[in-house]
């Protein structure tokens, strides 16, 4: 499995990881891409109660997500990502509500973290300007 | 920051009003601050380039193996004061067009061009003489065309320095010189900084700085400073008057229109048909009792200082006058307008009506004005806000808050006031000596400025309002313009009765003048009344600025205009706290420059302090050890 890591003292703020997601999620390949698309980022740095957080797929082991879908069409990887399988799929949204990360995003379809598993490596890391993320095999 | 105080202000309409846009699912300034969380670091730190097309480059100093240098290698230093540099000239270019403008429209009046006629004739002999204008056996209209082309020519002649650098006192123009950034003419160094912060010219940012510096003087002895003068020649220099102030001014049964914006060139025609008879009249046909009038931030300063028209509100406050739906029209010109309100009106009956060829939003209604045809646009933009009233839905919410206050004191009306306490046997009138013999006593501890904008970065009005309630209780005088004044009046402290909140000292030189112990000079580039007065008082005292008991701040500032006025506020030897940082923090060596080796070579510098308390006492302590070195 890929974790990948927060550092929140390093992180600035500057969201290149999210820039870096969507794109890298496009069929372009490019910011522009994306947002002519509306792909959305699967990683998102927020503000909550003062403080940075991180809204990224956790890569639980026993995900609420998968139990909270009536049609069971989330199914757990096994390098620990979420697949959807988008002909079950309603796009009802109790995932979304169900995740504790905030990580569930409906883009019409739920869109969650892959890891980047059809590249080399996480996009949103290796953009990282800072290395606030860093990735960590386990 | 909790996420469910969004919306932190002293003023207690401003909260009832954002509770109520809330509930309607009305979106607004604190909402949007909100969403924006985080902002980014790198911009917040000033170490973003974008100057060139190599770029973007950042510096990342958090990490050790983060890039240290942009692609073409500019430093940390580099970066931040570029981009601090350009903010200044944005900043004195928004001032010296303003300027510009006024400048024409008295050109125009002395052509007998259009609406506007001279007001203020002895204000513009002093002018005339002090820019060596022939006024023997001349008529009026001639004197003023002549000084209005001089002040259309300080932006861009070719040789000599601005005229009225002369007002400054000889030490202060003479390290100008030394120091070799004595503004030429507004255009250039505004031109010059942009040039100089191009990619691949200036590297060193001292040098950086002190061109910025030239520029910012630019705007303050320069473009404000035209602004507020030939203003006051044709528009009347303002004198006190009690006004109402806060979104409670705004009328249920009337047609109710707000100016909003900069320039008092548009408003005083506003003003002048508001008053009109036929409009009236429609007002009453479509069921309003009448017009009512009101400004909101910088104009809004402009037209009570003259005018004595109700203070509406201040930058935070420009989307809740509209929520309140009984705004018939917002009127804007340029500068703090929001791009939101269009979005908002659609919510609203009110209409947008801009009327800048410099300032368009998608969505507004677009009223070009010009100076020649001012009444008649003014006319055609009152009738529409008239014809509007009838459109007004049900649901509407006047908060009950306005608060009184006098204001009006310009530099004249403060040494008018002056005169009252002047021994006219022993001494000359007209002069600032009792405002000197009262600093001098020590019953006056000094005087401070507090301007500036509105920031969520701070909570909304709190800062202007506690550190003026600081200040005065520590027996200083202070004076204030642009948002800062709105946010003063409003808590009560132009009215008399704030000396209540005073030293025994400020409290009795208040008593006796029969003034309020906070003073309204005006709008922002009003500032450039407050360095007429600074500049008098040292030449009285025959120091320079610098050594004066004086200090400024701008506890909620946002604006690159606030930047300019900052800078050329240091550069003229004042002591400067802002409430929040300017995006520099990502270079010590610019800090350090900006807080610190600044006042070795101009006598003043900034400080960055958001705590109201902690900033009055910095103040004091700082004024305390000015007295000490005057030894008074």
């Amino acid at each position: 499995m890929v974790k990948i890591l927060f550092e929140k003292d390093k992180c600035l703020g500057c969201k290149t990881c999210e820039l870096a997601c969507a794109a890298a999620h496009s069929k372009s390949k490019s910011i522009l891409g994306a947002i002519k698309e509306k792909k959305f980022s699967r990683i998102r740095i927020k503000v909550k109660n003062g403080k940075l957080k991180v809204e990224q797929c956790m890569l639980c082991s026993d995900p609420r997500c998968i139990k909270a879908c009536p049609v069971g069409a989330l199914e757990r990887r096994e390098n620990g990502t979420i697949k959807v399988n988008d002909i079950t799929c309603t796009g009802c949204g109790l995932c979304q509500e169900a995740c504790p990360f905030d990580a569930i995003r409906l883009c019409v379809l739920p869109t969650v973290c892959d890891r980047c598993m059809e590249g080399d490596e996480p996009l949103c890391a290796k953009a990282c300007p800072t290395k606030a993320l860093k990735v960590k095999a386990v | 920051m909790k996420e469910n105080i969004v919306c932190r202000t002293f003023d207690k309409a401003t909260s009832k009003l954002y509770e109520y846009a809330r509930e309607n699912g009305i979106e607004t300034v604190w909402d949007r601050a909100l969403a924006m969380q985080p902002q980014c670091g790198f911009g917040e730190m000033g170490l973003c380039c974008t100057n060139c097309s190599m770029g973007p480059c950042r510096i990342v100093k958090i990490t050790d193996d983060g890039p240290k240098k942009g692609i073409c290698g500019a430093t940390e230093e580099v970066m931040a004061s570029r981009n601090f540099a350009r903010a200044v000239a944005a900043g004195s270019a928004a001032h010296s067009d303003h300027g510009r403008d006024i400048a024409e429209a008295l050109y125009h009046a002395a052509n007998n061009e259009g609406d506007y006629v001279i007001k203020d004739e002895e204000k513009l002999m002093k002018i005339a003489k002090e820019w060596n204008v022939q006024t023997e056996k001349r008529v009026l209209n001639e004197i003023a065309r002549e000084v209005a082309l001089i002040a259309l020519e300080e932006f861009g002649k070719p040789f000599g320095k601005l005229r009225f650098l002369e007002r400054a006192p000889e030490k202060r123009r003479a390290l100008w010189d030394e120091l070799g950034i004595t503004p030429r003419a507004i255009d250039r160094e505004i031109v010059q900084v942009m040039h100089s912060t191009h990619m691949g010219c200036d590297a060193d940012y001292r040098n950086i700085i002190n061109q910025a510096a030239r520029a910012a003087l630019a705007d303050g002895w320069g473009g404000s400073m035209i602004g507020t003068e030939l203003s006051d020649v044709l528009f009347g220099t303002p004198k006190p008057k009690k006004v109402e102030a806060n979104l409670g001014v705004l009328k249920e049964n009337y047609v109710n229109i707000i100016v909003h914006g900069h320039e008092p060139t548009l408003s005083e025609a506003i003003v002048i048909a508001s008053k009109d008879p036929e409009l009236l009249e429609l007002a009453k046909k479509q069921g309003a009792e009448g017009i009512n009038l009101a400004g909101m931030c910088c104009t809004g300063n402009e037209i009570t200082m003259r005018h004595g028209v109700p203070m509406a509100g201040n930058f935070f406050q420009q989307e809740l006058a509209v929520v309140t739906g009984v705004v018939e029209a917002m009127i804007v010109d340029v500068q703090c307008i929001m791009p939101s309100l269009s979005d908002l009106v659609k919510c609203y009956h009110t209409k947008l009506i801009t009327t800048s060829p410099k300032a368009k939003i998608p969505g507004a209604v677009h009223i070009e004005f010009n100076e020649e045809k001012a009444v008649e646009i003014a006319k055609k933009i009152v009738r529409e806000a008239v014809l509007n009233f009838k459109n007004r839905k049900n649901k509407t919410f006047i908060p009950e808050e306005k608060a009184e206050g006098i204001i009006g004191y310009s530099y004249e009306s403060i040494i008018k006031t002056l005169d009252k306490v002047t021994n006219s046997f022993a001494h000359p009138t007209g002069t600032v000596k009792p405002l000197v013999d009262a600093i001098k006593s020590g019953v006056l501890r000094g005087a401070a400025a507090i301007v500036g904008c509105n920031n969520h970065k701070v909570p909304h009005d709190m800062s202007h309002v506690n550190l003026a309630k600081e200040l005065i209780k520590r027996d200083i005088l202070v004076v204030t313009t642009g948002c800062g004044a709105h946010a003063c009046i409003k808590a009560g402290l132009m009215s008399l009765d704030a000396v209540k909140y005073c030293g025994k000292g400020l409290a009795t030189c208040c008593e006796l003048l029969e003034i309020p112990p906070v003073l309204h000079m005006g709008s922002c580039v009003d500032i450039s009344r407050i360095l007429t007065l600074l500049s008098d008082v040292a030449k009285f005292m025959g120091v320079d600025i610098s050594d004066l008991p004086v200090a400024a701040a701008a506890p909620e500032w946002m604006s690159e205009k606030a930047q300019s006025i900052g800078l050329y506020a240091v550069s003229s030897g004042v002591y400067v706290i802002l409430g929040v940082a300017p995006f520099v923090t990502g270079s010590e060596n610019v800090v350090k420059y900006l807080t610190s080796d600044m006042e070795k070579i101009l006598g003043g510098k900034f400080e960055v302090e958001s705590d109201p308390v902690k900033a009055a006492e910095k103040i004091a302590s700082h004024i305390e050890n000015k007295r000490k070195i005057l030894g008074i």
